[in-house]
């Protein structure tokens, strides 16, 4: 079982990610002879209390993805009532370390989420970590993560 | 149609078949315009139906 581990961070547990257009969407595109958007390396933000993965409008633009869905999410400024965002369909890519060895590919709906200005381009959800063991080493200052 | 309406329209095509689908909760339906192209028992089963029946055309896939 690969195990990617990484220090935590001063922003928090941020892991490389790398962010692609989904396969099915993949070989759309590659049937209609389109070319395939190269996919992005960013940091992620591994936020357990998200339900669902965000990432950043400039890397939604930068895969040329349209939205295939929405979703009504609740935030602590969404005070009682909720908000619609839309989703994109995306595959993921857990990496070891930038460039390194692929730890767990899955594909998803994401939703955009303003993050740059936080240093971060994701925020990594549970549903992105739902077959994941992780371990929180706030002694060691270390984030481990198996699937 | 931009694609904003498109989905628009996909997701009222959801609303007016909902009853239906209930059946299905939890799995994922697949809708192009007012067409609703089936239910799959995960999302990416549903998006590769998605994208191999209306290619790049806009479609929507939602969890019942």
């Amino acid at each position: 079982m690969p195990i990617l581990t990484a220090a935590i961070a001063a922003d928090g547990p941020v892991i490389p990610i790398l962010i692609g257009v989904s396969g099915p969407r993949a070989q759309a595109l590659k049937d209609a002879g389109l070319a395939i958007p190269t996919p992005v390396l960013v940091r992620g933000l591994i936020d357990t209390g998200a339900s669902c993965t965000a990432v950043d409008p400039q890397v939604i633009a930068d895969l040329g993805l349209e939205p295939r869905g929405t979703i009504s999410i609740v935030t602590p400024s969404t005070g009682t009532g909720s908000h619609t965002c839309n989703q994109y369909d995306v595959a993921l890519v857990f990496l070891m370390h930038p460039g390194g060895v692929h730890v767990k590919s899955l594909t998803l709906p994401v939703i955009e989420s303003h993050l740059d200005g936080q240093g971060i381009r994701a925020f990594i959800g549970r549903d992105a970590l739902a077959d994941g063991i992780m371990i929180y080493n706030s002694q060691s200052g270390t984030l481990s993560l198996a699937f | 149609m931009s694609t904003t309406e498109s989905l628009q329209a996909e997701l009222a095509t959801f609303e007016q078949h909902k009853a239906l689908l209930l059946k299905d909760e939890g799995k994922f339906v697949v809708i192009h315009d007012q067409e609703v192209a089936g239910v799959w028992g995960t999302y990416e089963d549903a998006l590769r139906a998605g994208y191999q029946k209306y290619g790049l055309q806009s479609f929507l896939v939602k969890q019942i």
